[in-house]
């Protein structure tokens, strides 16, 4: 995972409260009212940090088995609200989750305006499976502060789903994305 | 791992305290026992089994020659080193007649002493490994031998109640047990379980003699015993502790006593007892009992790679030096490999296939556990267990099918007095079959109970929510009866022990669908009810000549063996009957489809986007019924890998897998049955037509 590059810790920048920050990006506007003051303590040492749009994002590197650009999605028989396809990684095939399942229609908007056209899949293995989803860019690990993550609360729409919390990366928000629970949702 | 870490002893003998003190401290490394005489050794040794005895030769009471002697002469055969100073010698020697195994000179040489016991504790080291490993060979091979008679005690039990005066049953099972028993005997740990089996065989003789009369006590406890035999066996492979027989003997020597009495627990204490053990049986890998003619066969096909390897070898180095590149040459090659692909495939499919017997086995246990615990009669049938399948469906099937036969027993079988009134014998029947039919093998359990209320099942439903009342009319039977299959929906006032969770046949739809079948419910009240499940025979990864089409962008691989024939389609050939495009074909009327109207539940829209001219019919077959379906092109024929869908996407309806590409790209594998079966109940209103012209 280091391939990804490791930021020096005075890179990150502390934790604060949203609520009192003076000039918040249009994302983090967007997360205000999503905070509540419980900090979230999650396992992981290590997040990998991606780009959605505008937004920032983070998962726990555990999960994180590959980051891969220039894939081919290759559509499913079926139009699915939970997949948008599959790719070819190595040979085997694994899904591609739909953003709808992912991000809350709030950030779907915002991930809109993205800052570039790239694609890079960042394919997760969670025991014997494995599912891809698909960022603009995905290429930072940061060392988790457990005390800066903060949890989201129930009136964030849809994101307390799949996201377990947030954070603060350089003056960004940062969202949480948990994993388990996305698998959980995809199969249930 | 220090010398004192082990159970490993070496015992110094000398009537001389201050000798036997510094030889003890010379030996610190090692676990060292004493003895002031000859005698007090002896009696060390009864507690004690050293690797190693160093004796002085003159002692107080017996010198150490004669506690050599006595020792061989009680076939104690410890290594013994005796001390002896060199006006000795020549006696010493002598000794060795007796079985020493060395001599150490006095005044001791403390290097020497040190490196002598060295020397046998090395040797004994080794020869502990020797032991462990012959005595872990040896058990292995009673775990296998056991574990392969004792596939058939479970069913012989039974039958001890149902055919009671089957002597050749009861002898068949008196052999097997007898093997067991003596089997256990001679393995490191397994005399208990070989008292067990010996205190079982005691009434077996006595039932063959005919002075003995079963009961369902003895049966139900021999199933208790039959389980402990088992666990015992698994305890002994895992080297963790076995569980405790010794009531299980007691209960087995009392019920030989007196075969009129009652067991010491009640009848119904001991089911739910045994019924737990069922229960709680793991789910573990077993892996695959491969026959030694099955491994000769992939020895040939080893062989005829290895030399096409060599072949192959020359060629390239031929070609490398120069060679001409014959065609005829290459295409041979390409024959060759392609038949040792086939042979590898088939024989692989051929191993993984285990006999549907082992799964049914404990069926006929458990409708005996549930008829005892609800108070009725029930006989069950199992007809085609000597069905080979694939061991994962095997495996998956025995763990769900045991809901399907608890709910029949259930709900299903009525009481004795029901049935009468009904005029029905009293005995209820539940029937499994298993056939296999072209790559798809059905299991189908049906009773003949009440069979399923309709009613009741949509009142609850609708109760729950899961049904709209104004719908509730208009729903067919099948479809009532899915709602069976919905997580948590059971129509049971109570839950039993038995069934009434609503789990059992949501497990057994979820089960089907993850092996890539499907599982439907039919009834007739009053009659009975039916449970069909299908399986396509393989699901970990198969090779299937397919054809592949493209449809909507998407590319399709349809086994060969599911495609009648390929036709243009021309829409002056297509008439419209009640909603759905149909077309003659071969003297019937076909309806004809697109694969995604289908799967979405929609009427085809003939002439518009996909179903224009220039498209194709593919007539797909399943058993007897046949299905057009409307492709954009057929691209090719190929051999498809297929690869089940992962349990993320569980399962695509309509597909059964995917295959790639040696482009790089995927194809998805058509299942010829879903589809008919979906462009069956497909209830889609017809849209708006528009005919190319």
């Amino acid at each position: 995972m280091k391939a990804f590059g490791i930021f020096d810790e005075e890179d990150e920048a502390p934790a604060v409260d949203l609520g009192k920050a003076e000039e918040a990006t249009p994302s983090e506007e967007s997360d205000k009212q999503g905070l509540v003051e419980h900090a979230v303590s999650i396992p992981a040492s290590s997040l990998l940090l991606f780009r959605k749009g505008r937004q920032r994002y983070a998962v726990d590197v555990q999960y994180v088995k590959e980051v891969h650009g220039g894939l081919n999605v290759q559509k499913l028989p079926l139009t699915s609200p939970y997949f948008s396809g599959v790719v070819i990684v190595n040979g085997a095939v694994v899904v591609v989750a739909a953003d709808e399942i992912i991000y809350s229609q709030v950030d779907r908007q915002n991930n809109t305006q993205s800052v570039s056209n790239d694609e890079t899949f960042i394919i997760f293995e969670i025991g014997s499976d494995h599912l891809a989803i698909k960022t603009n860019e995905a290429s930072q690990v940061i060392n988790v502060d457990e005390v800066s993550i903060r949890a989201l609360d129930a009136s964030r729409e849809g994101s307390s789903r799949t996201f377990s919390g947030i954070t603060q990366f350089l003056g960004e928000s940062v969202l949480i994305l948990d994993v388990l629970s996305l698998v959980h949702a995809l199969k249930s | 791992m220090t010398k004192k870490a082990l159970d490993m002893k070496v015992l110094l003998v000398d009537d001389e305290p201050e000798l036997l003190n510094t030889m003890k401290m010379c030996l610190d490394d090692f676990n060292v026992l004493t003895a002031g005489s000859a005698e007090e050794a002896l009696e060390v040794l009864k507690h004690e089994e050293p690797f190693l005895i160093v004796c002085d030769l003159k002692m107080n009471g017996m010198s150490g020659i004669e506690f050599c002697a006595k020792l061989r002469e009680n076939q104690v055969n410890v290594p013994f080193v005796i001390l002896t100073g060199a006006a000795d010698r020549d006696i010493a020697i002598k000794g060795l007649r007796v079985g020493l195994s060395d001599l150490l000179d006095k005044p001791m040489q403390f290097e020497t002493l040190l490196s002598t016991v060295q020397k046998h504790y090395d040797l004994a080291i080794k020869e502990k490994q020797r032991y462990i490993e012959e005595s872990r060979a040896l058990l292995l091979t009673f775990i296998e031998e056991a574990r392969d008679l004792m596939i058939d005690f479970e069913p012989s039990i039974l039958a001890l109640e149902e055919h009671p005066d089957d002597k050749a049953g009861i002898d068949r099972f008196f052999r097997k047990l007898h093997t067991v028993k003596g089997s256990a005997a001679s393995v490191q740990g397994g005399e208990k379980l070989s008292k067990l089996a010996h205190a079982m065989e005691n009434i077996l003789t006595l039932l063959k003699e005919g002075r003995y009369t079963i009961t369902p006590q003895l049966v139900t406890h021999f199933l208790e015993c039959n389980d402990l035999i088992g666990r015992y066996v698994d305890a002994l492979e895992d080297g963790h502790s076995p569980p405790d027989l010794s009531e299980a003997i007691v209960v087995l020597e009392q019920l030989l006593q007196n075969p009129a009495s009652k067991t010491p627990h009640p009848v119904n204490a001991q089911i739910s007892k045994a019924k737990g053990n069922l229960e709680s049986t793991p789910l573990e890998d077993d892996g695959v009992l491969v026959s030694a003619e099955k491994l000769d066969r992939f020895m040939d096909i080893a062989g005829t790679l290895v030399a096409f390897k060599n072949g192959f070898d020359g060629f390239v180095r031929y070609v490398a030096q120069g060679g001409q590149i014959n065609l005829a040459s290459l295409e041979n090659m390409n024959r060759t490999i392609m038949k040792i692909s086939d042979n590898v495939q088939s024989q692989i499919i051929d191993v993984r296939k285990v006999s549907l017997a082992k799964t049914f086995t404990k069926f006929p246990r458990v409708v005996r556990q549930a008829a005892a615990e609800l108070s009725k009669q029930i006989r069950l049938d199992i007809v085609g267990q000597e069905l080979a399948v694939d061991k994962t469906i095997a495996k998956a099937l025995g763990a769900s099918l045991i809901h399907a036969v608890r709910n029949s027993c259930d709900h299903g079988i009525e009481r004795p007095d029901v049935r009468k009134a009904f005029g029905k014998p009293t005995q209820g029947l539940i029937q499994i079959t298993a056939i296999q039919i072209g790559k798809t093998i059905s299991i189908i359990i049906k009773d003949d109970g009440a069979g399923l209320n309709r009613e009741r099942i949509v009142a609850k439903a609708i109760e729950r929510g899961l049904l709209d009342k104004s719908k509730a009319d208009k729903l067919s039977d099948e479809d009532a009866y899915e709602l069976l299959f919905l997580p948590g929906f059971s129509t049971a006032e109570k839950v039993s022990s038995l069934s009434g969770r609503g789990v059992g046949m949501d497990v057994i739809k979820t089960t089907a669908i993850n092996l890539g079948g499907t599982a439907k419910l039919t009834s007739s009240t009053g009659v009975g009810m039916t449970l069909s499940i299908s399986i396509p025979i393989l699901t970990t990864v198969m090779v299937e000549k397919s054809l592949l089409v493209e449809s909507k962008d998407i590319l399709i691989a349809i086994p060969l063996t599911s495609v009648s024939e390929i036709k243009p389609l021309k829409l002056s050939e297509l008439t419209l009957i009640q909603g759905r495009w149909t077309i003659d074909f071969r003297g019937a009327t076909v309806d004809v489809v697109d694969y995604r109207d289908v799967l979405e539940n929609q009427a085809t829209c003939v002439g518009k986007s996909s179903s224009s001219d220039g498209s194709l019919i593919v007539f797909i077959s399943h058993r007897s019924r046949l299905l057009g379906l409307i492709v954009d092109n057929v691209l090719d024929q190929f051999e498809a890998v297929i690869r089940p869908f992962d349990s993320i996407i569980g399962g695509v309806k309509g597909f059964i897998g995917t295959a790639l590409m040696p482009s790089n790209e995927l194809a998805f594998v058509l299942s010829a049955e879903d589809v008919i079966n979906r462009s069956d109940k497909s209830t889609g209103s017809p849209k708006e037509i528009e005919r190319v012209s």
